[in-house]
C-alpha cells in the first residue's frame, strides 16, 4: 500500500477544489451511482482531499492498491466529462474496463489516467502539501 | 438517573417512530394535522384530513399522454401500488396536487415538461421511504395555484421538503406573490448534490429551528443557522412571511437555480400560527417524516439540563429526539438508513441489525439532539466510525459505542456542520490503548483540542487532562474497559478537568473555545469508543453533579 497524491488542475469554469470535488464524487458514484443513490445519503465523496496552504490547489489522496468497487448499474457519463485532457483512447479503455469489472473491484491505481500527475507522499510534502502520516 | 420519557413520546414510539422506519406504520398511525389545524392549502402525498375524500395528485404518463387521478391506500398514504399499475414500466410525472382542503386551490399545470415525477419507471421515487415527488430536469416543477389566492398580509406555510434527485444549486421553499417570487429559505448545495448544507436564506423574521424554518419573531436567519441542517436532505420548512398576495407556489424546482422535492404543502392565509399550533403542526410532520430532532422538547435529559449547543448520545436525550444516527453498508450496495430509539430511550440494535445483517455497517451521520441540527458527519466512506461488525453492535459496558480509532482505516472522524462554542463539556469516552493521547473534541482551524490523556507531544496548544507537563497523568490509562465520564468546563479563567465525577482541576489558562470535529482525524490521536459528548455554549458547573449523576447511571460508570 502506498499514499499517491494527485494535484487536480482546475479547467474551464472550475477551480482546482471544484474539479477535485466533483471528481471524488463521481469516484463515489462507482459505488453508488445517480439513479440508485438515495437523497439522503450522507457519503458523497471516496477520497480525502488536501488544499496546498500556498497555491490553494487541491489533491485527491488515494492509496494505489485501494479497491474500488464499480456499481452495475455504473454510469460514466460524468466522470468523463470532468477530464477534457484524457484522450478518448484512453478513455476508451476506461469505460471498457470499467464495463467488464461492473459488479466487482478494481484497484485505484487502475483508474487514475495518464495525464495525472502522481506524488508519493515524501514528494508531495517536498512540495509543500500537508502530510498524512499519523503525528505522534 | 436513567432518561425519563414520557408517556405520550412512548406511545409515539409504540406507533412507529421508534426502529428506524418512517411513516405510519399499520393502519392511519397519525393525526392527520388539517383535523385540528384546518388550512386554506394543502398538498401532500399523505392524507391530510379525515374528511378529505379526493385523490392526493395527478399523474401523466409519457409527456402528453394519459393521465389519472391516484387516490390514498388504507394507510393513508399515496396508492403506489395504483401508481406502478398505471405507469406499466412508464414514467409518472405529477400533473396536479389536489388541495385537499376542500377550497379547490389545486396546484397544476398542462405543461408536461413541468412537471416533476413520482414514478421512475420501475419504482416510486422516495425520501426518508416515503414516496417524494421530484423534479428530473432544469424546468420541472412549476404549478399554478387554481381558485382564488391569499390576499392576507400574512402567510404561513409549512412543507417537507428534500434535496430531490438532480444535482443542483439551491433547496429552497419559495412563494410567489404577485408577479414575482421570494426566496423563504434556501441552502447551497454544490454539484453532486446537497451535501454541504443550508447556506443561506431571506425573507423577513425567520428563524431557524432544526430543519423546520419558521417566520415569525425571531432572530434574522444567517448563512450559519443554515448551515445547521446539512445532513438529511429531507427537511421540514415552516416559514412566515409577510408579503400579501400568494398566487402560486414553486412545488419543485425553480429554473436552474433551486432544486428541492416536495412531500408536504400547507399553507395559511393568516398571520403566524401561535407557538402551540405550530409546534404541533411541526411534530405531526415530523413524527409521519423523521426529519429532524426538534428543539420543543418538554421532558428528558436535554429538558431537564437545558442550554445544550450540541448533544450526540448513543442514547435518547430528549423526547422530540427520533434519529440517533445514520449508518452505511461498508459493501455493495453501500447504502444508508437513519437509526433512532426503542421505546425506552436506547439506541435501537434491533434495526441496526436487522439492517446490516451480516454486513459491518459504518456511521455517516450522528444526529444532534439539541434541536438545532449541529449534526456530526463524515461524508468520506473510510472515515467513517463503525457500530456495527457485522455480527453484533459494538458496545462498551452494554451500552453502544462508535469505534474511531482502527473501526475503519484509521482515520475516523465526524465533522460538525457548524463550530460550536463550548464552556461546558460533558463526554463518555473510552480508549484501550495504554498511555495514548487520544483528542476527543477538536478544532481543525485553530488546532486546538480536548484530549484525554496520555503523554503529551505535539501540536499544540491541547487541552485536557494534566496538559501542563510533558509526560502526564492521561485519564485513560490503558484498561480493557477503558470507559470514562470527562467534564471540562471554562470557569472565567481558565479550564478545569473532572473525571467519573471527580474533583475538577484547573489544567489550563486559556478562554473559551469552540469546536467542530469529534475525534481528532488521525490514526493514533483519536479517542478509540465514543458513547455520548453533551456540549454547553455556558458554564453548566452549577449542575454539574447532577448532570454526571445522570450520564454515570446511565452508563454504569462507576
Amino acid at each position: 500500500m502506498s499514499i499517491v497524491y494527485l494535484p487536480v488542475e482546475p479547467i474551464e469554469g472550475m477551480t482546482s477544489g471544484e474539479r477535485a470535488d466533483a471528481l471524488d464524487r463521481e469516484c463515489w458514484s462507482l459505488y453508488r451511482p445517480d439513479s440508485i443513490k438515495n437523497p439522503n445519503d450522507v457519503t458523497r465523496r471516496l477520497f480525502p482531499e488536501v488544499t496546498h496552504p500556498d497555491t490553494e490547489q487541491v489533491a485527491i489522496i488515494g492509496q494505489t492498491d485501494e479497491q474500488v468497487y464499480i456499481s452495475p448499474e455504473v454510469d460514466l457519463t460524468n466522470l468523463l466529462a470532468l477530464l477534457p485532457e484524457v484522450p478518448q483512447t484512453e478513455k476508451d479503455l476506461l469505460v471498457t474496463y470499467i464495463e467488464i469489472n461492473k459488479g466487482g473491484y478494481v484497484p485505484f491505481e487502475n483508474l487514475v489516467p495518464s495525464t495525472s500527475v502522481q506524488l508519493t507522499e515524501a514528494e508531495a510534502v517536498a512540495a509543500g502539501w500537508p502530510p498524512v502520516t499519523p503525528e505522534e | 438517573m436513567p432518561i425519563q420519557i414520557s408517556l405520550s413520546n412512548a406511545i409515539g414510539a409504540l406507533q412507529g417512530l421508534a426502529g428506524g422506519g418512517p411513516g405510519p406504520g399499520p393502519g392511519p398511525g397519525y393525526t392527520p394535522p388539517l383535523d385540528e389545524y384546518p388550512a386554506d392549502i394543502a398538498y401532500s402525498v399523505r392524507k391530510l384530513s379525515s374528511s378529505y375524500t379526493g385523490p392526493a395528485i395527478e399523474v401523466e404518463r409519457n409527456p402528453g399522454g394519459e393521465t389519472q387521478d391516484i387516490y390514498f391506500d388504507s394507510n393513508g398514504l399515496v396508492d403506489t401500488t395504483a401508481l406502478a399499475t398505471f405507469a406499466a414500466g412508464a414514467e409518472l410525472r405529477v400533473k396536479t396536487f389536489y388541495d385537499q382542503t376542500g377550497n379547490g386551490r389545486h396546484a397544476t399545470t398542462t405543461v408536461s415538461t413541468d412537471m416533476s415525477y413520482i414514478y421512475s419507471g420501475t419504482a416510486v421515487y422516495e425520501a426518508n421511504e416515503i414516496p417524494v415527488v421530484t423534479p428530473r430536469g432544469a424546468t420541472d416543477g412549476f404549478y399554478n395555484i387554481t381558485g382564488t389566492y391569499s390576499t392576507a398580509a400574512n402567510n404561513t406555510v409549512f412543507a417537507v421538503l428534500s434535496a430531490g434527485h438532480l444535482d443542483g444549486s439551491y433547496l429552497m421553499a419559495r412563494g410567489a406573490f404577485g408577479s414575482s417570487g421570494i426566496l423563504m429559505a434556501g441552502i447551497a448545495c454544490p454539484t453532486g448534490g446537497c451535501t454541504s448544507g443550508p447556506d443561506y436564506g431571506f425573507g423577513t423574521t425567520q428563524y431557524y429551528r432544526d430543519g423546520v424554518y419558521y417566520g415569525g419573531t425571531g432572530t434574522g436567519l444567517t448563512r450559519d443557522d443554515f448551515a445547521q441542517s446539512s445532513i438529511s436532505s429531507q427537511r421540514i420548512y415552516g416559514v412566515g412571511f409577510t408579503q400579501s398576495g400568494l398566487n402560486a407556489i414553486n412545488m419543485s424546482r425553480a429554473g436552474n437555480s433551486s432544486i428541492y422535492a416536495t412531500q408536504e404543502y400547507i399553507v395559511y392565509f393568516s398571520d403566524q400560527l401561535g407557538t402551540t399550533p405550530r409546534q404541533a403542526l411541526e411534530q405531526n410532520l415530523n413524527s409521519y417524516y423523521r426529519s429532524s430532532n426538534l428543539p420543543d422538547y418538554t421532558s428528558g435529559f436535554l429538558a431537564d439540563y437545558t442550554g445544550a449547543a450540541a448533544a450526540y448520545s448513543v442514547r435518547k436525550l430528549s423526547n422530540t429526539a427520533i434519529k440517533c444516527m445514520r449508518v452505511r453498508r461498508a459493501v455493495a450496495p453501500f447504502d444508508e438508513k437513519d437509526i433512532g430509539f426503542t421505546a425506552g430511550g436506547d439506541l435501537d440494535e434491533a434495526a441496526i441489525v436487522a439492517f446490516g445483517g451480516s454486513d459491518v455497517l459504518n456511521v455517516s451521520a450522528w444526529y444532534d439532539q439539541s434541536g438545532q441540527s449541529r449534526h456530526a458527519t463524515q461524508i468520506a466512506p473510510n472515515s467513517q466510525p463503525q457500530i456495527y461488525n457485522g455480527t453484533a453492535v459494538l458496545t462498551e459496558n452494554g451500552k453502544p459505542y462508535l469505534k474511531f480509532r482502527g473501526g475503519n482505516g484509521g482515520n475516523e472522524s465526524l465533522n460538525m456542520n457548524s463550530e460550536v462554542t463550548c464552556e461546558t463539556i460533558f463526554s463518555v469516552v473510552g480508549n484501550d490503548a495504554p498511555g495514548f493521547l487520544a483528542y476527543y473534541l477538536w478544532n481543525s482551524a485553530a488546532s486546538l483540542g480536548f484530549f484525554s490523556g496520555g503523554t503529551f507531544s505535539s501540536p499544540t496548544p491541547i487541552l485536557g487532562p494534566g496538559v501542563a507537563t510533558g509526560a502526564v497523568n492521561g485519564f485513560i490509562t490503558g484498561t480493557e474497559t477503558g470507559q470514562t465520564l470527562l467534564y471540562n468546563d471554562y470557569n472565567g479563567t481558565g479550564w478545569e478537568v473532572g473525571q467519573d465525577g471527580g474533583t475538577a482541576t484547573d489544567v489550563l489558562t486559556i478562554s473559551a473555545q469552540t469546536i467542530n470535529q469529534i475525534v481528532r482525524p488521525n490514526t493514533n490521536l483519536q479517542v478509540e469508543k465514543a458513547q455520548e459528548f453533551i456540549i454547553y455554549g455556558v458554564n453548566r458547573s452549577d449542575e454539574r453533579t447532577a448532570i454526571e449523576d445522570n450520564i454515570m447511571t446511565y452508563y454504569q460508570i462507576p
